[in-house]
């Protein structure tokens, strides 16, 4: 009983003290749901050559966020691969990537990224952008405060030969190929 | 007093008992270990089910988790709430802030959580409280959450009840299948132990030692068979033992019953001959010292026939022949005879003799006059032999008036003696027992006289007893029953006086009759024959046995035959009823008196039996002989 009464004390404590030291900011948080998106999408088997070769996340037009990133990912894996996070300014560069990230690009920007994924096994995460969905985009953030923090086109997915785990899409708004159309 | 306990109630119920004493508490032991182990498997099941729904809910909550979406978690976490013993169930973020939570039963108040780092169930007596860490599996097992999920026990405690129930149930049904099977069951065991029981009973009743009990086991009933069987077996050798002892020492006491009645025959008839030649001695000239030596020859044989007699009654009084006769008598005149026999005695000592009756008290009675006067003569006889000085006092008294003609009449022998020793006092009434071996000599006597006396007593339903205090004197005490009796009638007074009156007769009708006499001892027949001359018989035939009688008598006119009854060759019994039979009238019809020492009870009776018509023992009175000649003479005539 008395253990018990000390290790509830204890845990009381160690809770107070991290309440106050995690304050994160809206990119960290971004960073780390890409991260996390990655947990939830199976690749294609051929998607990456050797065992050895890293996990790639391009940064699509701002590179304050890249900086964010690389410093939440630093030190973290992705099923034993290294994650390393590169900024994007041309197509090709997108060729090796796993996850694409578009922030702050502009219209004709996304849809020429887009255009250019089309099929590919690449993810493409939007920050907010307009219909980037319905754009052929396959997650999107959403607006702070909605219920669903983003929003995800599975048909998108299926074209990419992506495999969306439904716990993931549980948790996001479903923005169907039919909607493109309206 | 029988208390109520286990040790007390029957065999059979014991067994009862016990049987479903043991079916109940393995009833009870079997209940206790299956709600021990369904405790066990609910609980196991119970955790395993926790742990199956912990491991889904962890993995569907990793999703919402990592995304921060508390709505989609609580929709994972609703997924439970169709089981209806889980209470509450919460997510908590790595920081150990709450994330989001289902409670089923609002009511319930959420407990402060308690974080492992492991699967872990709390349970208490109402909750089981899985808290399992939700790991991402991708990042190296990270602890990304907290699952806790709160399930009560209804369920078991509904299930408990339950089987408590069924249980107490079964047990009913047992205890009454166990009742039943075990009334039949405790047979087995109690049947043969209760057969035994009534066996030995029916044994130990009847007191027939040759039975045996069978055996139908060998187990420990038959093992006590056995044994009591060896017991019957001892106990029916040893009866055997005893009753052959006991007709032994019966067949001894015969012998020796026999021994003393045929040596007193045997003493009596020299004593007949020596006791008659005294009194014919006395009849003759004698010198003055010749006559005081054979006074002191007749006192000394008189003392002998008394204690031949006294042999006598014992015997008797031992082989159980008495009988005694109710016939009327004058107690005043037993008392009369008492006070005469004793007076010369008295006299000769300087003592005194008085006799005191209640004047109350009735004269005849119904009742053996001989032996009640053998008991005052023994205990007056004693209480005058022991006493030196002042004298004897016999006083009669009623002791109790049982009804108008029932008493029970008292006698007290009151002397001024020199008493009885007190450690002699419980030995003075047993046989051969005088105060003391001093005593035997200096008074005389058997020893026989009380113990003659107090079996006289007895045997009439009387009792006796007796104080004493030394040199004071000594009180002897007995009654009787005595029935009271009217006096003689006129009628029976004149025909005892008509046969006084036959005394008178004139002597010719001595000399005209012939008498013949059946005796084979010499002395004897001497013996008669000079009494008879004396009194002026002049015919008198001796014959030596039956034979010689009987020829005799075909020879001869006899009037009347002395008969001995033990004679050589032909004894009296024989002779008389051939003379009964074979002879033709008048011959067979001669009176026959029988003569003989013998003084058997039933002897008289045989004699009359046989067709004699008297009967006079020996050593006999001569008085009573002739009184009983003249009888039948004059019958003749």
């Amino acid at each position: 009983m008395r253990t018990y009464t000390i290790i509830l004390f204890l845990t009381l404590y160690s809770i107070a003290n991290t309440l106050k030291a995690q304050q994160f900011t809206e990119y960290e948080l971004k960073s780390a749901y890409l991260f996390n998106f990655a947990k939830f999408i199976d690749f294609p088997e051929n998607t990456f050559s050797s065992a050895r070769d890293p996990f790639l996340i391009g940064v699509i037009g701002n590179e304050a966020f890249l900086d964010v990133l690389q410093t939440v990912i630093k030190g973290k894996t992705i099923n034993g691969r290294n994650i390393i996070a590169i900024n994007i300014t041309q197509t090709e560069d997108i060729q090796n990537c796993q996850i694409v990230y578009f922030s702050k690009t502009t219209r004709s920007q996304t849809l020429m990224f887009l255009e250019f994924l089309n099929g590919k096994p690449v993810v493409s995460v939007g920050d907010n952008i307009e219909d980037f969905c319905q754009s052929g985009g396959i997650i999107n953030f959403t607006q702070q405060n909605s219920v669903k923090r983003f929003e995800i086109n599975p048909n998108a997915a299926q074209r990419a030969k992506l495999n969306i785990s439904s716990k993931l899409l549980a948790l996001a708004r479903i923005v169907t190929d039919v909607e493109v159309k309206f | 007093m029988w208390k109520l306990s286990f040790k007390n109630i029957s065999f059979k119920n014991k067994i009862i008992a016990v049987i479903l004493l043991v079916s109940f508490l393995t009833q009870i032991v079997g209940a206790i270990i299956y709600i021990i182990f369904d405790k066990k498997e609910y609980e196991q099941n119970t955790i395993r089910e926790l742990f199956i729904m912990g491991d889904i809910i962890a993995n569907n909550s990793i999703a919402p988790l990592l995304f921060n979406d508390p709505n989609e978690a609580s929709k994972v976490l609703t997924s439970l709430s169709t089981n209806p013993f889980i209470k509450m169930t919460s997510i908590y973020t790595e920081n150990k802030k709450p994330f989001a939570t289902v409670e089923n039963q609002p009511s319930i108040k959420c407990p402060t959580p308690v974080f492992f780092n492991h699967d872990t169930i709390l349970s208490t007596d109402s909750t089981f409280i899985l808290v399992k860490p939700i790991l991402d599996k991708t990042e190296q097992n990270k602890i990304i959450g907290y699952l806790f999920i709160n399930r009560d026990l209804k369920d078991y405690y509904k299930q408990l009840h339950q089987i408590i129930f069924v249980n107490l149930i079964i047990a009913v049904l047992l205890l009454f299948f166990a009742f039943i099977i075990a009334t039949q069951l405790q047979k087995i065991i109690s049947q043969p132990i209760l057969r035994l029981s009534h066996l030995v009973k029916k044994i130990a009743h009847s007191r027939d030692f040759s039975m045996r009990i069978n055996k139908r086991g060998n187990d420990e009933v038959g093992q006590l068979i056995d044994v009591f069987n060896n017991l019957l077996q001892t106990i029916e050798i040893q009866n055997k033992e005893l009753v052959k002892a006991k007709d032994e020492a019966i067949k001894y006491a015969q012998t020796k019953q026999q021994f003393l009645a045929n040596m007193s025959h045997e003493i009596r008839t020299p004593m007949n001959a020596i006791i008659g030649m005294i009194n014919l001695l006395q009849n003759t000239k004698l010198s003055q010292e010749q006559k005081e030596y054979l006074n002191h020859i007749n006192l000394s044989s008189n003392n002998l026939l008394i204690i031949i007699n006294d042999i006598l009654d014992i015997s008797k009084i031992e082989s159980g022949k008495v009988v005694f006769e109710k016939h009327r008598f004058n107690l005043n005149d037993t008392l009369d005879n008492l006070q005469k026999m004793f007076e010369p005695k008295v006299n000769e000592k300087g003592i005194y003799f008085n006799i005191s009756k209640d004047p109350q008290l009735p004269a005849f009675w119904l009742g053996d006059q001989v032996r009640l006067n053998q008991i005052l003569i023994n205990l007056v006889g004693n209480a005058i032999k022991f006493t030196l000085e002042g004298g004897v006092l016999l006083q009669i008294e009623t002791k109790k008036k049982i009804d108008e003609t029932h008493f029970e009449v008292l006698f007290k022998v009151i002397d001024t003696g020199i008493g009885i020793q007190a450690d002699k006092k419980e030995h003075i009434f047993e046989s051969f027992t005088q105060a003391s071996n001093d005593t035997t000599r200096k008074f005389g006597g058997t020893g026989l006289g009380l113990t003659i006396a107090k079996q006289l007593v007895e045997l009439q339903n009387g009792k006796i007893w007796f104080e004493s205090e030394i040199n004071k004197g000594t009180t002897f005490y007995f009654y009787l029953p005595l029935e009271k009796t009217n006096p003689p009638t006129i009628s029976e007074i004149q025909a005892k006086a008509e046969f006084s009156l036959s005394k008178n007769i004139d002597k010719q009708i001595f000399s005209r009759s012939t008498i013949l006499v059946a005796e084979d001892n010499p002395l004897n027949q001497f013996l008669i024959k000079t009494l008879l001359t004396k009194q002026h018989f002049q015919n008198i035939l001796i014959s030596n046995n039956g034979k010689e009688a009987i020829e005799l008598l075909q020879k001869n006119d006899v009037h009347l035959i002395l008969m001995d009854l033990h004679m050589p060759e032909m004894d009296g019994y024989e002779t008389t009823s051939f003379i009964r039979t074979n002879f033709p009238a008048p011959k067979s019809k001669v009176p026959i008196i029988a003569l003989t020492a013998a003084v058997i009870q039933g002897e008289k009776e045989k004699c009359l039996s046989i067709g004699m018509n008297d009967y006079i023992s020996k050593p006999f009175n001569p008085n009573e002989l002739f009184e009983k000649i003249i009888f039948f003479l004059e019958q003749k005539e």
